[in-house]
């Protein structure tokens, strides 16, 4: 393994969670979201080398697994099947509490539209709003406009429930 | 900012949020089922390249004994290249019919590794064992060619030495790749079993 694989393999294992969180909320389909994983990790091969540090490798990995997911559904229908490369868990069994607890929150967050759900998982993530403005590309006072109107949609599909 | 006292769903999804995260961080990215996969890819093209060797290694089988029966080389002379050229099929169906065999989703990993392992040994000292047929066949032909061809004879041994080079070129140059990819096969399994 040369340097840059190993420095891939590297920056792959530390964020496979933000990866597939992503993944995770964008799909509810188990291969799908390996799919959509693996989709994730060859753009962020492809544009590895060339990332020159402007934003930090965190942001710049949450912009790749959005705009890939985003994207995915459009080329969908043109893409194969791939071998599955994603991370050897169960989400998509009801087994346990937890489970349903993550189910619970992916079908709030699949509830909102795209837009939305990248700016709910990046607010959960703990991002402070310049940094999720700086990802989606809006301004930090357009993400709180935003959170307050998302925290209303979910409030009201809870009522709704 | 949201308004704390407002934001009972989000912070519910926040814990959800932790429970998902804390599920992912135990979790390794590649899994047997992706190693096995790419291990097929890699298996499948050595197959693949075997298969045309040996076939084509069949029909020099079948030409060369006809060729040389009709430059004037003496028939059992014909026979020991036929069975020269059949013999190297035939050990190489030999080597690879149990990794033709394996099936690569279901047999363990061990077993694939034990396999690989004995195919880079017969495969590296296949050369050795090579030299041995082609340098006595050789000295041979010479032998006959110079009572059939008399002044042209420069000419045909040239032809053939060259002929030789190239082959010899060809025929190591395939012999180094399948071992690399046996070499690749098995640094795979060994990464995996270390991972585990």
């Amino acid at each position: 393994m040369n340097s840059i694989e190993q420095e891939f393999t590297n920056v792959v294992r530390e964020h496979k969670g933000t990866i597939y969180t992503v993944c995770y909320m964008f799909s509810k389909d188990e291969d799908e979201v390996a799919d959509l994983f693996q989709e994730i990790l060859i753009n962020i091969w492809n544009g590895f080398e060339k990332f020159r540090g402007e934003s930090s490798i965190r942001t710049w990995i949450w912009r790749i697994s959005f705009n890939t997911c985003v994207s995915y559904e459009k080329k969908k229908s043109r893409i194969g099947k791939a071998i599955p490369l994603s991370l050897d868990i169960n989400l998509f069994d009801d087994s346990d509490e937890d489970i349903r607890q993550i189910k619970m929150l992916q079908k709030r967050i699949r509830q909102l539209g795209p837009f939305d759900r990248a700016i709910v998982l990046l607010w959960l993530e703990d991002l402070s709003y310049a940094e999720i403005g700086k990802i989606v590309g809006i301004s930090e006072k357009n993400v709180s406009v935003r959170l307050v109107r998302i925290r209303e949609q979910l409030k009201k599909m809870n009522n709704i429930e | 900012m949201i308004n704390d006292n407002n934001t009972y769903e989000l912070e519910e999804m926040k814990q959800q949020m932790l429970l998902l995260k804390k599920k992912l961080e135990q979790q390794k990215i590649v899994n047997e089922k992706m190693l096995r996969s790419a291990m097929k890819k890699k298996l499948y093209g050595l197959n693949r390249k075997v298969r045309v060797i040996f076939i084509v290694g069949i029909l020099v089988a079948i030409w060369a004994p006809g060729y040389f029966t009709l430059v004037g080389f003496t028939p059992l002379f014909c026979a020991a290249t036929a069975l020269m050229l059949l013999f190297s099929a035939f050990k190489t169906f030999q080597y690879h019919r149990k990794l033709w065999r394996l099936n690569l989703s279901e047999s363990n990993l061990i077993e694939l590794a034990k396999e690989l392992t004995l195919l880079r040994t017969r495969y590296k000292n296949w050369d050795k064992f090579a030299w041995c047929m082609i340098i006595p066949w050789g000295a041979w032909m010479a032998y006959e060619a110079t009572k059939i061809f008399g002044e042209e004879l420069v000419w045909y041994i040239g032809g053939s030495a060259i002929g030789l080079i190239i082959g010899g070129l060809i025929g190591t140059r395939m012999n180094n790749n399948i071992i690399r990819r046996t070499d690749e096969l098995l640094e795979q399994i060994e990464e995996y079993r270390n991972q585990k």
